[in-house]
C-alpha cells in the first residue's frame, strides 16, 4: 500500500512558565492510503496539536508535512485544506444558519459537479440522513445526526484524507458505534485514509492501526485487524 | 455555494445581526442624508439668488470715497480726483471682448428741458433724493438715457413695454424714443407721435418718433426718455464723451466671481470699481451660509460618530462569528472569500438602510426646509428689506429674502443621489474596513479554539 500522507521530523513546543516545553519532538510517520488510523494519548500529550499540524490549521516549528509526495507548505495550506483533506470535529462544527444539505454543498467547492444538491442528498443518505432531515437547519438535528452531516460533508468533498478530532466525544454509546462504523466504511468502501485522534478505546479497537503519542513521538501499537505498519 | 447565497441565508436565518446593523446604518444614513439634502437645497437657493440677481456686472464710481477725499483737498488735488471719477470707455470695450460677456450696455445721460412738455412726476411721490438740475431758462427737466443697445438695460428686469415696440437695427438711422405711459398720458402722446426735445440745453430741438410706451417706472423715472446712442452721435456728438453707465451682461451668472477677480484690479483709478450686486447677494445668502456651516459641522460629527458606532457594531458582529470563520478556513476557504461574504452581507443590509433612509430623509428634509424658510430666512433678513427695495429700483432686479425662501424647496437630482451614495459607501467602507481586516489576521486553529 502506498504512502499518502507523511509527517517528517515535526517539532512543536509551547512556552510554559518561561521555559519551552516540546509537545512534538522530531516526530515522523507515514500514513497509507485507505487505512483507518487512531491516535491515542493522554490529555496534554499533543494529539490536537498533531492534528492541527496534519490538517494545516497550524504550521510546525520544524519539519514538514507531505501529501502525495508534495510538501503542503509549498502547495499552500489553504489549497491543501480545500482540495485534499476533510476535517471532522468533536462538536460537529457545522454552519448553524445552513441546513444539512447546504452544509454539505457549501464544502463542495472543488467538485465540478453541476448538480451538487443531488450528490449531497446521496452522500447524506449514505450516512443515514434522509432528505427530510437533510433539509432541516442543523441546529434542529440531534448530536449524532449533526456528526453524520459533518461526515457527509467530509465525504462529499471527495478528499482522500479524512482527519477527525474526537468525533464520538459528544455522542452517546450507541450513536458513537454507528459513527465508528461509518468511519470504517469511509476507509474501506471509499478508500480514504482516516486519521482519528481520540481517547476512545472503542474507536481504537475498530481502527486498522493504533498509534500512541508518547514523549512527542508516534508509537505504533498494532491492531488485530491489520498488518499495516508505519515508519 | 456562492457567497451571495451564503450571505443571503446568513441574513435571513440569523436576522439579529442584520437588524442591528440595519438600525444603526438607517439612523446614521437618515441624519447624513437629511444634512446633504438640506445642503443641496441651500446650494440651490444660492444658485437661484445668483441667477435671480442676474449676470450683470456694472462699472461704478465710488462717490462716497471721492467726496471724502475731496474734502479738505487742495484745488489741484480736487481736480485730479474729479478727473478720475470718469467711467473710461476704453475699459468698457476691453472687458466686452471677454468670452464670458454676452452683451455690453453703455449708457450716456443727457440732462435737458422742454418748454412744451409737462412733467409726469407727481409732487407727493418723492424722488429718493434724486433731483434734476433746474433747466436753463425754465421749462420741464428731462432726463435722456442714450443706450448703445436696442433694448435699454432697465427693461431687463424693471420696466415693461406697455405699447409699441423696441428699437431695431433698422431704426438706427431714425431718431426714436421710448417714454413712460405716465408721461404720454400727461402730454397726450401716443406711439407714432413725434416729440421735440433738445439733446443739451443750448441745442436745437430734435424730433423723436415715439416707438414705445413703458410702465413700471417709479415716480422719479417717469420723465425719463430712452433714446438711441446713434441719435446723440448724429445731433450732439460732443455729448458722447461722458459715459454714465457701463454694464456687462455675462452669459452665466456663475462667471461673476472670476470676472470680478480678473478685472477689478485693472480699474483705472481707486474711485472706479466693478459691482455685481455682490453686496445684495452676500446679504441674501448670509443666513444660508451660516446654516450651511452648521450643517457641515453636524454632518462631519455624525459621520465620525456613525463610523465609530458602525465599526464597533461590525467588530462585535465579526467576533461573534469567529468560530464560523475558523470553520470556513479549516475547510480551505480563502480569507478573501470569507471577507467578501461578510462584506456582501453588510452591503445587502446597507442597500435596505439606504432606501429607507432616503425616503425618511426626503420627508424630514422637506419639513426642516419648510421650517427654515418660514422662520429663519425671512426673519433673519427683515431689517434689510427696505434697503433692497431702494437698490432694486435704482440699479438692479428685485429680489427679496421672501423670494429666496420660496425657492428653498427640497429637491433631489442626480448629483444629490450620487452624493448620498458616495457618503453611504464611504461610511460603509470606513465601518467595515477595520473590523473585517481583522479576519485577515485570524489563524484557523485559534479561531476554532475560540
Amino acid at each position: 500500500m502506498s504512502n499518502l500522507f507523511e509527517l517528517k521530523n515535526l517539532s512543536y513546543g509551547y512556552i510554559d512558565g518561561g521555559k519551552k516545553r516540546m509537545i512534538l519532538n522530531d516526530l515522523s510517520y507515514s500514513f497509507k492510503k485507505g487505512v483507518f488510523y487512531t491516535i491515542l494519548g493522554p490529555s496534554g500529550s499533543g494529539k490536537s496539536t498533531l492534528l492541527a499540524l496534519a490538517s494545516a490549521l497550524d504550521a510546525p516549528e520544524t519539519g514538514s508535512v507531505h501529501y502525495a509526495g508534495a510538501d503542503i507548505k509549498e502547495m499552500g495550506f489553504s489549497q491543501f485544506r480545500k482540495h485534499h483533506m476533510s476535517m471532522i470535529f468533536q462538536k460537529y462544527n457545522l454552519i448553524d444558519y445552513l441546513n444539512g444539505v447546504e452544509n454539505v454543498t457549501a464544502n463542495m467547492g472543488a467538485i465540478k459537479s453541476r448538480d451538487k444538491n443531488d450528490l449531497a442528498y446521496k452522500v447524506l443518505n449514505q450516512v443515514g440522513i434522509v432528505k427530510s432531515k437533510a433539509d432541516r437547519r442543523v441546529t434542529r438535528l440531534s448530536g449524532g445526526e449533526q456528526q453524520r452531516v459533518a461526515i457527509a460533508r467530509a465525504l462529499a468533498k471527495d478528499a482522500s484524507l479524512v482527519l477527525a478530532d474526537e468525533p464520538t466525544g459528544a455522542l452517546d454509546t450507541a450513536t458513537a458505534k454507528e459513527i465508528i462504523a461509518l468511519f470504517k466504511r469511509i476507509s474501506k468502501e471509499f478508500g480514504k485514509t482516516v486519521i482519528i485522534v481520540t481517547h476512545s478505546d472503542e474507536v481504537a479497537k475498530n481502527s486498522d492501526v493504533i498509534l500512541h503519542l508518547t514523549n512527542g513521538k508516534l508509537v505504533e501499537m498494532g491492531s488485530e485487524q491489520s498488518n499495516v505498519t508505519g515508519e | 455555494m456562492h457567497i451571495f447565497q451564503l450571505a443571503f441565508l446568513s441574513l435571513i436565518r440569523k436576522p439579529t445581526k442584520g437588524i442591528v446593523i440595519f438600525s444603526v446604518l438607517f439612523m446614521i444614513f437618515s441624519l447624513i442624508f437629511t444634512g446633504i439634502i438640506i445642503q443641496n437645497t441651500i446650494t440651490a437657493s444660492k444658485d437661484y439668488t445668483r441667477k435671480a440677481l442676474g449676470g450683470n456686472v456694472e462699472m461704478k464710481i465710488d462717490f462716497a470715497k471721492a467726496m471724502q477725499d475731496i474734502q479738505g483737498a487742495s484745488g489741484e488735488t480736487r481736480t485730479e480726483i474729479e478727473n478720475q471719477m470718469v467711467l473710461p470707455e476704453n475699459m468698457a470695450k476691453v472687458l466686452s471682448e471677454d468670452a464670458a460677456v454676452s452683451k455690453t450696455h453703455i449708457e450716456r445721460t443727457l440732462y435737458t428741458s422742454s418748454d412744451s412738455l409737462q412733467s409726469a412726476v407727481s409732487n407727493d411721490g418723492g424722488s429718493f433724493g434724486i433731483s434734476l438740475a433746474s433747466p436753463v431758462g425754465g421749462g420741464t427737466s428731462l432726463f435722456l438715457l442714450a443706450s448703445n443697445q436696442n433694448i435699454p438695460l432697465d427693461f431687463d428686469k424693471q420696466l415693461k413695454l406697455e405699447d409699441g415696440s423696441f428699437r431695431t437695427d433698422e431704426d438706427r438711422e431714425k431718431d426714436t424714443v421710448l417714454i413712460s405711459s405716465e408721461f404720454a398720458a400727461k402730454n397726450n402722446l401716443r406711439v407714432g407721435d413725434n416729440v421735440a426735445v433738445k439733446l443739451f440745453p443750448e441745442g436745437e430741438p430734435v424730433s423723436f418718433e415715439i416707438i414705445g410706451l413703458f410702465s413700471g417706472a417709479p415716480n422719479h423715472m417717469v420723465d425719463q426718455f430712452y433714446i438711441s446712442e446713434a441719435s446723440v452721435e448724429r445731433h450732439a456728438p460732443e455729448q458722447l464723451k461722458n459715459i454714465s453707465r457701463v454694464v456687462w451682461q455675462l452669459k452665466d451668472p456663475f462667471d461673476i466671481p472670476d470676472f470680478l477677480a480678473s478685472y477689478s484690479v485693472q480699474m483705472p483709478s481707486e474711485y472706479i470699481y466693478l459691482d455685481a450686486s455682490t453686496e445684495q447677494y452676500n446679504q441674501l445668502t448670509k443666513p444660508l451660509d451660516v446654516m450651511s456651516t452648521v450643517f457641515d459641522l453636524l454632518m462631519v460629527v455624525i459621520f465620525i460618530a456613525g463610523a465609530m458606532i458602525s465599526i464597533a457594531i461590525v467588530t462585535l458582529f465579526v467576533r461573534d462569528r469567529q468560530f464560523e470563520i475558523g470553520l470556513l478556513l479549516a475547510n480551505g476557504e480563502s480569507k478573501v472569500r470569507i471577507l467578501s461574504q461578510f462584506s456582501v452581507e453588510i452591503f445587502f443590509v446597507a442597500v435596505f438602510a439606504f432606501v429607507g433612509a432616503f425616503a425618511l430623509s426626503l420627508l424630514s428634509s422637506d419639513l426642516v426646509a419648510s421650517w427654515i424658510a418660514a422662520n429663519q430666512l425671512v426673519e433673519s433678513t427683515q431689517p434689510s428689506q427696505g434697503m433692497f427695495f431702494i437698490n432694486d429700483m435704482i440699479s438692479g432686479p428685485q429680489l427679496t429674502m421672501s423670494q429666496v425662501a420660496e425657492s428653498f424647496k427640497v429637491s433631489i437630482d442626480g448629483d444629490t443621489l450620487l452624493a448620498l451614495a458616495v457618503a453611504s459607501l464611504g461610511l460603509i467602507l470606513a465601518a467595515i474596513s477595520a473590523p473585517l481586516s481583522v479576519i485577515l489576521s485570524y489563524k484557523p486553529r485559534k479561531s476554532l479554539q475560540n
